[in-house]
């Protein structure tokens, strides 16, 4: 690749990563519950873009599909992608169609996932969502007719029309479409919307009483998530130009956390930082590999070193990179939690309450 | 025997007491009264060691033990009922029992659950019995059993009588003076209820906010209209 | 009737696994997401003892044991007791990643087993002993599953109840503060009660091969199995997740049985564990020790109610 192309490729990957890691800043920072099914959510903007380019494409052009999918979507795709080239508003088209279905499937999955599960416990609602995850990849695999199963599916091109100017297209997008969710996201967090959120992750009991609907913000919240990772799947199927269900594993989700745990939790910019945390040292690997002959398979070494580094942030920096700012209007409690931790607002809240039950439980 | 020299006491770096000094000797009761939020459980949880200490010295028996840890100030002789939970539910009496003789060293103490329960016979039957199965006035028969078994010179109650029936609560505290007679114990009780500890406590230490607004004899405090009245909302003293 | 073995061994084995597991979260209040991983530490500590000793591997129990109470041991000193203090959420995540390196650790293992020394180490099976019982012909692994899952749980009973470690274990289980102010080493006591659940997860290890190919990766498979496990047998209740286990041990090995007649993949297995959980969830959420017992476990519904 040229030193263009390759700069672009990162940055591009930069933006995918960034968006993923703001929607899981969104449940996890924000509101305190990790979406271990992240990876079912990118999957489904991948597989929007991945099942519904290249049909769609055909549809416009009034073809029709011969043959199954599982075997002709790689032709179709380049079929529609060389119309694009010469018809840009197609590619627009497609890329808006695919986009609003994306938004839709996830936030509507996003909303019934939630729904049973926003009463479990923590590592009953972790273990929950990863099944999940893995259904939505296992199904995917195994019927064919949504990405091609193992074969996958090929995605069309919709900036073909830019020719050669395609790499420095599709960055634009990327990089315009992470301004305008950051800056969504900022905004957001900011606002009375994301002060509500942190109250109900650092006390959800206090947050409910002061008469919070807990419930409808988590599931609120949790379908913003969903629909955020899968603006990312799409754009990531988009640039890859293919969708393989395989992508979309565990591993995914468990990155995307480690992101927003090393860039830091709760800060709108801390899974920006995180995102490129992740992209320099998985880059540094990889070119690590070709100059250094290691005995060792790059890959597995690189989870070795995500997980230890995961693990020693969590125990010796725990707020991550850039940690959360304390919040505008500090009551007298929230100051001295910060100064003497749960013990300090729990001696509080207990003189404080007490005159109500002498009996502490 | 116990020293406390303007200890202060907090959670990480906010101070809940503030500067307490105190002397206790054997044989001797003395009673932590106040009103909620006074600090008075986190200064016995500064003395014991699962507080921090934020300043000043403990000094028992002529050493410092401010820094020392907790399993240490046991094996001196310090022993510590936690509010609330001093027993394990799970556990059945005779287990808690073995579990509390099992930290002793070798040749001291008793050396069998049996002799524990001669000294406290309200247990005498319950030996098989969970710990949940237990009534509150037992359970906390069974934890001061629990910390009399280590022989402890010092005993210090975070509110035992805490959620007992009047009856049971005035067993409990006869139980506690039996035990001092027989061991000359030094008892330090922090007490909710006023009136009943200071009715058999010696000595009363009156905490407001974290600070001492009163460190003298108990009777005197009882009679003390003004302080018992505005502090402990005991309205007719004596 | 040879079924009836196979659900009976297959059981057994499910047992140690995840009875390993139930100890883990009753003492240490961490659902441990490598749990599956020390299963499979167990299994390849079977291969190579069985690679270099040429030896059947059902004599390689002790080895998988200590080897994989020694992975167990190590995960909790050196990473859940720093975290000790942590919420929930941290502790779990803390497991992932730990999964997460364990599973590349394995990983490169396994190519170093293969290029170094030439075992065949990714997808690896056993192959299993016939012997004849009163004139039956069965497989070894039907006698030596169930035999060994009884005994070693019949022992870790002994353990728990019988004697004063027993009682130390439990007691740091209900509430560790109370067993040091007590005068208990906690760290010590947990140390151990990790190091025999990691043994354990060892030996269910070994006899996996027998039936499921194995590779580094096998441990997310058995992961959500030991979780249906738990789930169903209720939180906090090693007898729970005993009769679970049993439950769920007949039921996945009558259902592949059936599926496999009606050619339907076995990558649905997940599927089964899966729905397990959430019938679980939604119907008993105390799991099956929520029957007999009111006041003891912990209800994975949270009280955060709508």
């Amino acid at each position: 690749m040229g030193l263009e192309a390759a700069v672009a490729d990162v940055c591009i990957l930069y933006t995918v990563y960034a968006i993923l890691a703001l929607s899981m800043e969104l449940e996890y920072g924000e509101l305190g519950l990790p979406n271990f099914a992240k990876a079912a959510f990118f999957a489904v903007g991948a597989f929007s873009a991945g099942a519904l380019s290249a049909r769609l494409g055909l549809m416009l052009l009034g073809l029709s599909w011969e043959g199954s999918f599982k075997e002709r979507s790689w032709y179709y795709a380049t079929l529609v992608s060389k119309e694009v080239a010469r018809n840009p508003l197609l590619g627009a088209a497609i890329l808006a169609a695919v986009l609003v279905v994306a938004v839709a499937v996830a936030a509507i999955l996003g909303v019934i996932a939630a729904y049973p599960m926003l009463r479990l416990r923590e590592d009953y609602l972790a273990i929950t969502l990863i099944a999940l995850g893995e259904v939505v990849r296992v199904t995917a695999r195994n019927f064919d007719t949504i990405v091609g199963g193992t074969f996958g599916a090929g995605v069309v091109d919709v900036f073909a029309w830019a020719g050669s100017a395609r790499y420095f297209a599709f960055l634009l997008f990327a990089l315009g479409s992470l301004a305008l969710l950051y800056a969504a996201y900022h905004r957001l967090s900011t606002s009375r919307y994301g002060r509500i959120l942190r109250s109900i992750r650092d006390d959800e009991l206090a947050a409910l009483a002061l008469g919070r609907n807990v419930w409808k913000l988590r599931m609120k919240t949790l379908a913003l998530g969903s629909a955020l990772a899968a603006v990312a799947g799409v754009i990531y199927a988009l640039y890859m130009g293919a969708v393989n269900p395989d992508d979309f594993s565990v591993g995914k989700t468990f990155v995307v956390v480690m992101m927003v745990v090393l860039g830091g939790r709760g800060n709108p910019s801390g899974p920006l930082a995180g995102a490129a945390l992740y992209i320099l040292l998985d880059k540094i690997l990889s070119f690590a590999k070709h100059l250094v002959a290691i005995p060792l398979d790059v890959n597995y070494l690189a989870y070795i070193i995500f997980g230890a580094s995961l693990l020693a942030i969590l125990r010796w920096r725990p707020e991550g990179l850039i940690p959360e700012k304390p919040p505008l209007t500090l009551r007298r409690e929230v100051i001295l939690s910060y100064l003497g931790g749960r013990e300090a607002a729990e001696h509080l809240t207990n003189s404080l309450y007490s005159n109500f039950d002498n009996r502490r439980s | 025997m116990l020293l406390v020299e303007n200890l202060s006491v907090g959670y990480g770096k906010m101070e809940v007491v503030h500067g307490v000094s105190f002397s206790l000797s054997r044989g001797r009761v003395l009673a932590i009264v106040g009103p909620n939020g006074s600090g008075k459980s986190t200064l016995l949880k500064g003395i014991f060691g699962t507080a921090s200490v934020l300043g000043g010295r403990v000094l028992y028996d002529g050493v410092d033990v401010t820094k020392a840890p907790p399993h240490i100030k046991v094996s001196l002789g310090m022993a510590y009922l936690p509010q609330v939970k001093g027993v394990f539910e799970e556990l059945t009496v005779r287990e808690n029992l073995e579990l509390a003789l099992m930290s002793l060293p070798k040749d001291e103490g008793w050396e069998r659950v049996e002799e524990v329960l001669e000294l406290f016979p309200e247990l005498k039957g319950l030996e098989d019995r969970r710990a949940r199965t237990l009534s509150g006035g037992e359970r906390q028969m069974l934890a001061i059993a629990m910390s009399m078994v280590k022989r402890p010179k010092l005993l210090m109650l975070d509110e035992p009588t805490a959620a007992l029936a009047p009856k049971v609560a005035s067993a409990l505290t006869k139980k506690i003076l039996e035990l001092r007679g027989s061991y000359n114990l030094a008892v330090i009780l922090v007490e909710q209820n006023a009136r009943l500890a200071l009715k058999i406590s010696d000595e009363a230490l009156l905490m407001v906010s974290g600070e001492v607004k009163y460190l003298g004899s108990s009777e005197e405090l009882l009679s003390n209209s003004n302080l018992a009245k505005v502090y402990l909302g005991l309205s007719r003293v004596g | 009737m040879e079924l009836l073995l196979e659900a009976v061994s297959y059981s057994g084995v499910l047992a140690l696994a995840s009875v390993g597991l139930s100890l883990c979260i009753i003492t240490t209040k961490v659902s441990n997401f490598a749990h599956a991983d020390y299963v499979v530490i167990g299994a390849y500590s079977a291969l190579l003892f069985k690679a270099f000793s040429n030896l059947t591997p059902y004599l390689s129990l002790p080895l998988a044991a200590l080897v994989g109470g020694l992975a167990a041991l190590l995960s909790y000193l050196l990473v859940f007791e720093l975290l000790r203090a942590r919420g929930a959420v941290t502790l779990m995540i803390a497991s992932m990643a730990l999964d997460l390196v364990i599973r590349a650790a394995l990983q490169l293992f396994a190519d170093y087993a293969q290029s170094s020394l030439g075992i065949f180490a990714r997808g690896f099976v056993f192959r299993d002993a016939a012997v004849s019982l009163g004139g039956v012909k069965l497989e070894m692994l039907t006698i030596a599953a169930p035999l060994t899952s009884l005994s070693l749980l019949v022992l870790l009973y002994l353990l728990l109840f019988k004697t004063k470690l027993g009682i130390r274990m439990r007691a740091v289980a209900e509430d560790a503060e109370l067993a040091e102010i007590l005068g208990v080493n906690v760290k010590r006591t947990l140390s151990l009660s990790w190091f025999i659940s990691g043994a354990l997860a060892g030996v269910a290890g070994v006899f996996l091969p027998f039936r499921f190919s194995m590779s580094p990766d096998s441990g997310s498979f058995i992961l959500l199995t030991l979780f249906a496990v738990v789930t169903l047998g209720g939180l906090g209740s090693l007898a729970g997740t005993l009769i679970a286990s049993c439950l769920m041990g007949f039921a996945e090995t009558l259902l592949v049985y059936g599926l496999s007649g009606l050619g339907v993949s076995t990558a649905l297995r997940p599927l089964f564990a899966f729905s397990v959980i959430i019938f679980t969830l939604l119907l008993q959420p105390r799991g099956l020790a929520g029957l007999w017992s009111t006041e003891r476990g912990a209800s994975p519904w949270a009280w955060r109610r709508q």
